[in-house]
């Protein structure tokens, strides 16, 4: 069952659309993500589920309900934003304290549920330390904390590890995930960042330019991108137009881009003399350690290949080597846009 | 129903707009503007008689050349010293670095005319440290003279150093250690160091403290008005023609000294302009230099020991003075006798305990007008797109080009007519005019003191909060009065201790109703009765530094 519904939302800025007739259905327990590149939309769909913007047509239900025009703090919507925006006169108690003392909880179960929540979040003891005491992945886990013990029935983050360095956004990816587990919370996540939105989401919608492209699960928008921009966006590829496309393969009739993923193409030495079907000549090389990564020149034609970094170094491919360039064409995707 | 809301939301902030407006109009640019055209007004009508009178007269253009000569000097004196006190303080390894740097802030919040008259008691003719080196070195004269021109930079010095030592801090505090380690790597000298890159850093603060240091320096009235002797500028020649009733000759003479300030302020805002930087987001604070020679320590410690004597010892000599038995100090070097018969003085008798509480008063109302006027206007400058940002920026900050005298002079010109803006009634002579007066003078403060307070408003707390589920009420009492709060208290007990000790507006425009503290404290030295003029001066100072540490307290706590 959906418990937040959108229905054709729309929301200009400017005369500039910044969503553009959105509809989507997110349900109960599900951990769905907003991805897309910065200027899409993402943000603005958010605070519009939050009620800090009002949207220009559309509605939105919320278990069942309407409202579109409930005000922000009537709808028990809760959000960590991307910069915490935690209170800096309140110390980490007050600042978790805070929507329950607003609903004039007793004094006593607001002590107990702190605690209960700042255990949640691993902060057990930190009651009485300033906000600027805090590290980055702290302060994020006073929000967290902050927004869970109101018991919103929906949860909205917003870039939540966007401040955080590479490691650290790691570690919180993993604990968000199990705290949304455990809790079992509806959440609504927004990012730029497709590897993130894969670790962490049930479904995906992809946006761009305002408009929602697809909407899945992360397997499913990877293996079956809606459009060319969606599979760029979403990993790596290679990708062309129908022209440019170096391959001697049928493609549907219509299309107007084609795509291939590097892992799905394969390269074998071409001994000196002999041709192949493709072939092709390594321009560059590079490695991450676990992957090796190609580039191969073919009929003026830059491709981008990855393997396994399995073979020893010395029977490595190597710049200037020739190549011949083989696909297996159930992995040409070709798009009508 | 929403729609009618919405247009009664609209007027009502329509009629607040109109109301800022109009006091900012009528007692700010009014005024200015009313001195300005009186500046052209003579018997024959408009004219330039005025003007052509002050430049051909040798008196007046002495005054002029003596204004910004002292200015100039002014600037140069503070600027070495305020430079030298920072770079002491802030690059140096130092002990006891935060007392010294809370000593050497001290003379921020006195007001200059304590320290004149503090000083006239220990460097004057009779002074106190006079007396004791003619008796040490046996000399039948004070070994120097300290009035005139020497005295008045004498009591700047001491009074605006401040300016540059605050700025030139900051600066130093911004400097960028990794900048300082790039240069010495990349083969610089220490010297190198010095000029490519620490001073550059602190141009700006250099360039901005000479702004205010000039514009307070040709606008000092106490000090050249009771030791300055034939040493005269316009701020006294202005005070002179308006004794003597030539309202005209002394809007001309505001109107001239309002040109010399903005000249000199449009000059070095051009040069900060081609000197401006964004300090790096990620500097490195900069590691304090030991100094290594033993000599050159010692020496170090021994010269802060001695600037730091010379800023206390005439808050000592107030407080030790204010002290001293009535009629029993007249022959001796040092005073002898000492009772508390001076404070007993303030208050019991009503005649000497009425200026004290007077200045209480107007201070109130004063810091009451600016929170009332500077809220509202910095809230639409800061968190609004209206259209009057710009208009209502330049309003509140229009009385910063205006030297005391002027803003007097405005205003009795202003308002010794019935006029629209005072709902046509006379205001000279009523009590009310002085802390007007005051506030004109204070507004830019305390709107900037708002300014910053609500741009610390970041705009998702209140998104936070109310997603949260608090009402715009429970908002405002919760995240936006304690986040602005510290701030704005702070201005307004900056402008309290500021407006409690004002002197120049006060001597211009007081009257018998609202006699203020420091007209009573200099009449009281005019009739030789120093113990209760220090005795005032002891109280200004005590109420002084008590604020201070309060204000300092709310500025620590975020």
């Amino acid at each position: 069952m959906s418990l937040l519904e959108l229905r054709n939302i729309s929301k200009n800025y400017a005369n500039h659309p910044a969503c553009n007739d959105i509809s989507l259905a997110i349900d109960e327990g599900e951990f769905f993500t907003l991805l897309g590149p910065s200027g899409c939309g993402k943000t603005t769909l958010l605070r519009l589920i939050s009620g800090l913007v009002k949207p220009d047509n559309g509605q939105i239900f919320l278990a069942k309900r309407n409202i579109t025009e409930l005000a922000v703090e009537k709808r028990n919507i809760g959000m960590v934003f991307q910069n915490y925006a935690l209170f800096p006169h309140f110390n980490v108690f007050e600042n978790v304290a805070y929507g329950l003392k607003l609903k004039k909880v007793s004094k006593k179960t607001i002590k107990a549920k702190v605690a209960e929540y700042l255990d949640l979040v691993k902060l057990t003891g930190y009651d009485n330390r300033k906000i600027s005491e805090l590290s980055g992945g702290e302060q994020q886990r006073v929000a967290l904390a902050r927004t869970l013990i109101t018991e919103p029935s929906l949860l909205l983050l917003d870039e939540p590890f966007s401040n955080l360095d590479a490691k650290l956004r790691d570690k919180m990816r993993v604990e968000l995930k199990s705290i949304q587990r455990r809790i079992n919370i509806t959440t609504v996540f927004v990012t730029h960042d497709q590897s993130e939105a894969f670790t962490l989401s049930d479904r995906i919608a992809v946006l761009n330019e305002g408009q929602c492209i697809q909407v899945g699960s992360p397997s499913k928008i990877y293996a079956d991108p809606a459009n060319s921009f969606v599979a760029a966006f979403v990993g790596e590829t290679n990708l062309f137009t129908v022209q440019d496309f170096p391959f001697n393969y049928k493609i549907a009739p219509l299309s107007k881009f084609v795509s291939v993923r590097p892992q799905h193409i394969s390269i074998q030495p071409l001994p000196s003399g002999k041709a192949g079907d493709h072939p092709g000549i390594i321009v560059d090389f590079k490695t991450n350690g676990a992957l090796l990564e190609y580039q191969i020149k073919l009929k003026n034609q830059l491709l981008k290949v990855v393997v396994l970094n399995i073979l020893e170094n010395d029977q490595r491919l190597a710049i200037g080597d020739s190549v011949n360039v083989v696909i297996n064409p159930v992995n040409i995707q070709a798009f009508v846009s | 129903m929403i729609r009618k809301l919405l247009n009664s939301k609209k007027s009502a902030y329509y009629l607040g707009i109109s109301l800022l407006l109009w006091v900012l109009i009528g007692f700010i640019l009014y005024p200015a503007l009313k001195t300005f055209y009186m500046s052209f007004n003579s018997s024959a009508g408009l004219s330039l008689v005025n003007y052509f009178e002050i430049f051909t007269s040798r008196v007046s253009m002495m005054a002029l050349r003596n204004t910004v000569m002292l200015g100039v000097l002014t600037v140069l004196v503070c600027g070495t010293l305020g430079t030298v006190l920072a770079f002491l303080v802030n690059y140096f390894e130092l002990k006891y670095k935060k007392i010294i740097d809370k000593l050497l802030l001290l003379p921020l919040v006195l007001p200059g005319l304590i320290i004149v008259f503090s000083f006239v008691q220990l460097y004057g003719e009779s002074g106190l440290v006079t007396k004791t080196l003619e008796a040490i070195f046996s000399l039948n004269e004070a070994p120097y003279s300290f009035s005139g021109l020497r005295g008045i930079l004498f009591v700047h010095a001491y009074t605006q150093y401040v300016y540059f030592y605050l700025n030139v801090s900051v600066g130093i505090k911004q400097l960028d250690q990794s900048t300082i380690d790039a240069s010495r790597n990349l083969g610089a000298s220490k010297l190198k160091v010095f000029t490519s890159i620490i001073l550059p850093t602190i141009t700006p603060a250099l360039i901005a403290s000479s702004i205010i240091t000039f514009m307070t320096g040709i606008g000092s009235f106490s000090a050249p008005s009771i030791i300055g002797g034939s040493y005269k500028v316009l701020t006294t020649q202005i005070l002179l023609s308006k004794a003597n009733n030539f309202m005209s000759i002394a809007a001309t003479q505001v109107v001239i000294l309002i040109l010399v300030s903005v000249t000199y302020l449009v000059l070095a805002r051009g040069y900060e302009r081609r000197k401006r930087f964004t300090p790096s987001v990620r500097a490195t604070p900069i590691r304090p230099v030991r100094i290594k020679s033993n000599g050159l320590n010692i020496l170090v410690h021994i010269l802060l020991v001695l600037l730091l004597t010379l800023i206390i010892l005439p808050i000592i000599t107030i407080i030790v003075l204010s002290f001293v038995k009535p009629g029993t100090w007249m022959i001796d070097i040092y005073p002898r006798e000492f009772s508390f018969e001076n404070y007993a003085q303030i208050f019991y008798k009503t005649r000497a305990l009425k200026p004290f509480l007077n200045s209480i008063t107007m201070s109130t109302i004063t810091a009451f007008f600016c929170l009332a006027i500077a809220i509202p206007a910095s809230y639409i400058i800061v968190k609004t797109k209206s259209k009057v940002r710009a208009l209502l920026e330049f309003l509140t900050m229009l009385p910063l080009a205006m030297p005391s005298s002027a803003i007097a002079i405005n205003m009795i010109n202003a308002f010794n007519k019935p006029n629209l803006f005072a709902l046509n009634t006379v205001l000279v002579g009523l009590y009310i005019l002085l802390p007007l007066a005051y506030f004109v003078s204070a507004l830019p403060l305390m709107v900037r003191a708002s300014i910053v307070s609500l741009q610390s408003l970041n705009d998702t707390y209140l998104e936070a909060s109310k997603i949260l589920g608090a009402r715009r009420l429970q908002t405002f009492f919760t995240v936006v009065i304690p986040t602005i709060a510290p701030g704005i208290t702070a201005g307004l007990l900056l402008i309290f201790i500021r407006s409690i000790g004002e002197y120049t507006i006060s001597v211009f425009m007081y009257n018998a109703s609202n006699q203020p503290i420091s007209i009573a404290m200099a009449n009281s030295i005019f009739e030789y009765d120093i113990g209760l003029a220090m005795a005032y001066g002891s109280l200004i100072v005590i109420i002084a530094v008590v604020i201070s540490t309060i204000i300092r307290r709310l500025s620590s706590d975020k």
